[in-house]
Order: structure tokens, then sequence, then C-alpha cells
């Protein structure tokens, strides 16, 4: 499988995963890979996507690192993003159960770092959730 | 008092300073793999190519390595350890809040590292040990 299929499974993988977290869900957020223009903030955002091979002696596999955006509502401030990461975190850290990616074995996702930072309109915040999955094809 | 099978001791000993820094070298090159990405991944998108410059080398020696981020130039290393540590305004530019991506990086890397080196000796130590 090349290097952009895994990257889109595996994007489609942490997608259904997250919709099915009943905490994330509440939350009533939409999750884009590119949102439309204008669209209202909250919602998050696919960021970077990167996959590169990990194979070993016995299995072929790849680390897919990417990231997830929170965009907060303006003056909402800091907390909504790093609340919105937070729960993203805690939906998929060490979860590999629950991610499915076609063609793969998930054996470890790792969520966090996380980081928020005023956007460039200088009114809204983005808060960022490196994950990291582990792939083993099956 | 007699000692026997000091000779094979010697000889383990001296195969495994090689295994060590082979395993170790595998750990710091994983770390440094690792590092890079959640720095890429974490840069922000508006600091527009600043993510495709963070990359990382090994030093020849195989026990440790950076990784950097920012063109080889003046600028491009001004660029790079702005959006970091932002700016202050001054007759150039205006203020820039702080967006660090590789110190945060770094802080969530440092004890998986340190982990993965110790594995990685352990490991070595005991293939040596097992081996005839």
């Amino acid at each position: 499988m090349a290097e952009y299929d895994v990257a889109s499974e595996t994007q489609a993988g942490i997608r259904a995963a997250l919709l099915a977290d009943a905490d994330f869900a509440a939350l009533d957020l939409a999750i884009y890979d590119e949102p439309p223009q204008d669209e209202p903030a909250p919602f998050v955002r696919f960021g970077r996507i990167e996959a590169r091979r990990d194979d070993t002696d016995g299995f072929l596999g790849w680390i897919v690192a990417l990231g997830l955006e929170a965009h907060s509502r303006p003056k909402a401030g800091r907390i909504e993003a790093q609340q919105i990461c937070g729960k993203i975190a805690a939906a998929l850290h060490r979860q590999p159960g629950l991610v499915t990616v076609t063609g793969f074995a998930v054996i470890e996702v790792e969520a966090g770092p996380i980081t928020a930072t005023r956007a460039v309109d200088g009114a809204t915040y983005t808060g960022t959730v490196a994950v990291s999955v582990r792939l083993d094809a099956l | 008092m007699r000692v026997e099978g000091h000779k094979r001791l010697i000889r383990k000993m001296r195969q495994l300073t090689p295994e060590i820094r082979r395993d170790v070298a595998k750990a710091i090159d994983k770390s440094l793999q690792e590092g890079a990405s959640t720095a890429r991944v974490l840069v922000p998108e508006a600091s527009g190519a600043l993510a495709e410059t963070i990359s990382y080398e090994m030093h020849p020696s195989g026990l440790s390595g950076k990784i950097t981020a920012g063109e080889k130039t003046g600028d491009g290393q001004q660029k790079a350890l702005t959006v970091e540590g932002g700016r202050r305004p001054d007759a150039r530019a205006g203020a820039m809040a702080a967006q660090p991506y590789m110190s945060i990086a770094r802080k969530a890397l440092a004890r998986k590292h340190k982990n993965r080196v110790a594995r990685a000796v352990r490991k070595a130590a005991k293939r040596v040990s097992n081996s005839g």
C-alpha cells in the first residue's frame, strides 16, 4: 500500500473513532479534512499527516503521525481549544482497539503532546494534538 | 581460590561494546525520526514551509544526533526561532505569539527516549551473554 493510502485510511479510522467516542461526540463538533470557507468555530480539522515505514523482521509496518487541530470560537480563548484537544487525546490515547484501519492491525495509538496557540487572526486559538499510530500489515 | 570462566567473561565484555553501540544507535535514530515527525505535525501551518525544513541528522559516532528546523541561512534560522519563541514588537515588525513546536516535541520524547536507550543496552547485554 502506498504512503498516501496508509495516511488516508488512518485518517478515516481516527475520524470514525472520534465520532464513536461518547465524550467527544457530546461536544457536537464537525471533523474536517478541509473545512468549508467561513465555517463557524469550534470545529476540528486534520493537520499535517505523514506516514513512514516501520518494518521489522517479521512484519511490514507503518507509523503514521498526524495532527488534529481544534479551532476555538473568537473570545472563547485557549481554554476551549485545550478542552477539545483533551477530549481528542482521551478518546484516542492507548486505545488501539477503537481505531480501525483497513488492511492493517492497529498496534498502538499515542495522542499527545498538545499545544494551543493564538491564531493569526488574533481572536481565536488553535490547539493541536500530535497523534501517532503504529500499524502492521495484515 | 580459583576463578574459572574469566577468559570467556573478558571475551564477552569485548563483544558487548560494539553490540551496545549498534543497538543504541538504532534507538537514537528512531527517537530522532519520531521527534522530527512530532515537531513537523505541531508546527503551525501558517508558518509556511517551515515544516518541510524540520529534519534530523545522526552524528558520525552514531551515539548522538540533532533535529533542526529552518533553512540554513540567517533569515531561515531566525524564522524558525521566532515561531518557536515568539517576538516582541520592534521597528521592523509587530509582536508575534510563541508557537512552540520543537521544545514540546523534545519534552514529549525525553522519557520515551531514555527508556528506549536503556532497553537497547539491556537487550544487547542479554544477547551477548546468551551467545556461545
